[in-house]
């Protein structure tokens, strides 16, 4: 077994090799520029991890004796981590003294001491997939102390992003075929994406769920270009179940599994009886694993499935298909004359798009410099003209390759339309005080982000594009170097 | 015999375009990234108590009375504290004289701010702990006839372990304070200074020594790695469409 892994590996393309490389040091990196309980919402997802290793059961949303274990809120106390979260001013307590301070409250402490954060916990609401997925390394590692425990834990949940590499450059193989340096191009990005890279170093169930969605979209694109099997069919709905189990946001692979399994028919037009035997196993996939949840969660804390942005798809009375048009046109333009002015804070595509999708680290408060951000939606803006300049140039190439395009689409459309629909949502429930979304829930679509960039570039004359390439990549290093150094001067010096 | 020389129309679009992608990330390192390392004003050496993050809260410390915190590190690095204060009661006169006390076992330092300010942020020279930082106590104590108000904190979020007692009477919240180091000191010994506290931060699971070797392979690699893998796959293209690989 490990001497086929090995011959595997030797085997493997080195561009992606080299790739994997650096994108694992990166992440390591970001292990240690990141001090315990920083990332966004890190101390919910690791408590949420502890106490289904320790327990057996997920903690509550509502209910419960504390959010946090005595052992992690201890550390979060007792290290200065609480007062850290999101204040610029604050530091943890880095000394030596601080650390000893720590040692001696650790060994005081009582049996117990790890399995008591039953909750209220917010992240409660997620499914289980990632949290289960983590309680196995967990209980392995249980015998570290905390501290070492949650990094080793970071750097095993930084695999899911490894794994997003990986499945990009087989997404660009699918789809530009055995090019090496556009699957290096994508892979490239993907790697060098800070956001991403960051997410990889803390405890979230984000980077399980791009890695599910983007592992998604290859076998719904292989299911649309080489036909319905019975393998494929089971691959895809396996996969859109796991991002559905993983995190709410993970649904929007259902309607795509659909449009997918619908050109799948219209292509290749298979025999119908099989056919319609193929759709319903991926719907008694997709069904079952919705059960499953719904039985695991009814059964463990009592509530409902699903919470987070999924609860928002039905709260909030008032709504007006009008003012979600005018509210979703005002997040990317200024507003057209006559138009009521847009509920919620000043908060649009720059915000989302640009400022919280290529950075803000920590949670939220280390930013980039503004000319950074400035220069990057300059880019990105020239990007999106370079992207449809290509679509018009290159039209007879992508309707020839109409199901997975197709498929994409569909993918980009959702996700977007779903994150704008939670957002309006969420603004109509809380008073226009919190738009709820962020540019980290664009992570599971950075596969298409790459493959965008790389449709765009590849369209260029070979010489021109590769030399484009390069700079793209040139920038990502520049970006992702400056990630990690400005993370590590705000917490550690 | 001559040596042979680089002829850069004899290099191939691999060889061409891992050149200047190295050279651009030079370039960019030094656009981009040098201006972080440049040495600027004094260094945060610890922050005990962060001050509020959305809200200011103020501690009215009376006449001849003392607020402690204490479970308060007192960096060996530090040699500047830095907390807010202001009238209670504004008078023309100024506010009141007030002393920090910081107090370890084996260390004690009092810093005097004397009467007559008008409010605000002070920053004032401190004796740090010899050799290594010291869990202790900081006071501040009014030694005027009226009262002084210090800024702090009482939002959960940005309320530090330090327990914290006016007149030995528990307070909730913190009075914000931080130690700076002014000292102008080597890059290098700054940089040691930031990978200490990152290590403490792993529990010691990754070593100073460790960090620093991480780092270093963390700069040349990822640019490196970048440039190899696109090099590789410019070659693995040229191999795979027959054409030489230095044509």
């Amino acid at each position: 077994m490990l001497r086929r892994s090995l011959r595997g590996l030797r085997h493997a393309p080195r561009p992606l090799v080299v790739i994997l490389i650096f994108a694992a040091l990166e992440s390591l990196a970001w292990d240690i520029a990141t001090p315990a309980f920083q990332g966004p919402d890190e101390a919910a997802h690791f408590s949420y991890v502890q106490h289904l290793a320790e327990t057996g059961a997920p903690p509550s949303p509502n209910t419960g004796t504390a959010p946090n274990s005595t052992e992690a809120q201890d550390a979060l106390d007792w290290l200065n981590l609480t007062s850290l979260v999101g204040d610029l001013g604050a530091r943890p307590a880095w000394t030596a003294a601080d650390l000893s301070l720590w040692h001696r409250i650790e060994r005081q402490m009582p049996a117990g001491s790890r399995a008591n954060g039953s909750g209220p916990n917010a992240q409660a609401k997620n499914p289980p997939l990632y949290y289960a997925l983590m309680a196995i390394p967990y209980r392995v590692f249980v015998w570290l102390p905390l501290l070492k425990r949650l990094f080793v834990l970071r750097l095993i949940s930084s695999f899911f992003r490894l794994g997003t590499i990986v499945l990009t450059w087989l997404l660009a193989g699918a789809l530009f075929g055995q090019v090496r340096w556009k699957q290096t191009l994508a892979a490239g990005v993907v790697a060098l994406q800070p956001k991403l890279a960051f997410m990889s170093g803390v405890i979230s169930v984000d980077n399980l769920l791009t890695m599910a969605v983007t592992a998604f979209l290859l076998a719904a694109v292989l299911l649309v270009q080489r036909g319905p099997s019975r393998g494929r069919v089971l691959a895809a709905s396996g996969l859109a179940a796991a991002a559905t189990l993983t995190q709410g946001r993970g649904l929007v692979t259902v309607p795509v599994l659909a449009i997918a399994l619908a050109i799948a028919w219209i292509k290749h037009r298979p025999d119908v009886r099989a056919m319609v035997a193929r759709v319903l196993m991926a719907a008694a996939t997709i069904v079952a694993a919705v059960l499953v949840y719904t039985a695991f969660t009814r059964v463990s804390n009592g509530t409902s499935a699903f919470g987070g942005q999924v609860s928002q798809l039905n709260s909030g009375g008032g709504f007006n298909i009008g003012q979600f048009l005018s509210s979703v046109w005002q997040f990317y333009f200024t507003p057209l004359p006559g138009m009521q002015p847009r509920i919620g804070p000043a908060y649009g595509f720059r915000q989302v798009f640009i400022w919280t999708f290529y950075g803000t680290f920590g949670s939220l408060e280390v930013n980039f410099s503004s000319q950074f951000y400035g220069a990057l939606q300059v880019l990105s803006g020239l990007g999106l003209v370079g992207l449809y300049t290509a679509c018009a140039l290159r039209w007879r190439r992508l309707w020839a390759a109409w199901p997975a395009v197709t498929v994409m689409l569909a993918m980009l459309v959702t996700s977007i339309g779903f994150l704008h629909y939670v957002s309006y949502r969420a603004l109509l429930g809380n008073g226009g005080s919190d738009p709820l979304i962020t540019g980290r829930y664009l992570l599971p679509l950075v596969s298409l982000w790459a493959l965008a960039i790389t449709f765009t570039i590849g369209s260029l004359p070979r010489r021109a594009a590769v030399v484009l390439g390069a700079v793209i990549l040139v920038i990502g290093v520049i970006l992702s170097l400056d990630a990690i150094g400005i993370t590590a001067a705000r917490f550690y010096a | 015999m001559r040596r042979p020389v680089l002829d850069p129309r004899k290099l191939g679009l691999a060889e061409l375009v891992a050149a200047a992608a190295i050279a651009l990330i030079v370039g960019g390192w030094f656009v981009f990234l040098s201006p972080h390392l440049r040495g600027g004003g004094p260094v945060v050496a610890g922050v005990p108590d962060p001050p509020g993050l959305f809200v200011a809260a103020e501690f009215t410390v009376p006449a001849h009375g003392q607020a402690c915190l204490s479970a308060v590190t007192i960096d060996a690095d530090s040699d500047l504290a830095q907390f807010a204060l202001w009238q209670a009661k504004p008078r023309a006169s100024g506010g009141p004289p007030v002393d920090l006390v910081l107090s370890a076992p084996g260390y004690r330092a009092i810093v005097h701010v004397p009467g007559g300010w008008p409010g605000g942020s002070v920053t004032l020279p401190i004796k740090p702990p010899a050799h290594k930082s010291r869990l202790g106590m900081a006071c501040f104590r009014d030694v005027g006839s009226v009262p002084v108000a210090l800024t702090g904190t009482t939002e959960t979020r940005t309320v530090s372990r330090s327990p914290m007692a006016i007149n030995g009477q528990g307070v909730y919240g913190d009075i914000a304070l931080a130690f700076l180091d002014s000292r102008k000191r080597p890059l290098a010994d700054e940089i040691a200074t930031t990978f200490d506290h990152a290590s403490n931060l792993t529990d010691g699971l990754v070593p100073p020594a460790l960090v620093w070797l991480i780092a270093i392979v963390v700069v040349l690699g990822v640019p490196l790695g970048c440039v190899a893998a696109f090099y590789l796959a410019l070659r693995e293209d040229e191999q795979a469409a027959g054409t030489p690989p230095s044509g």
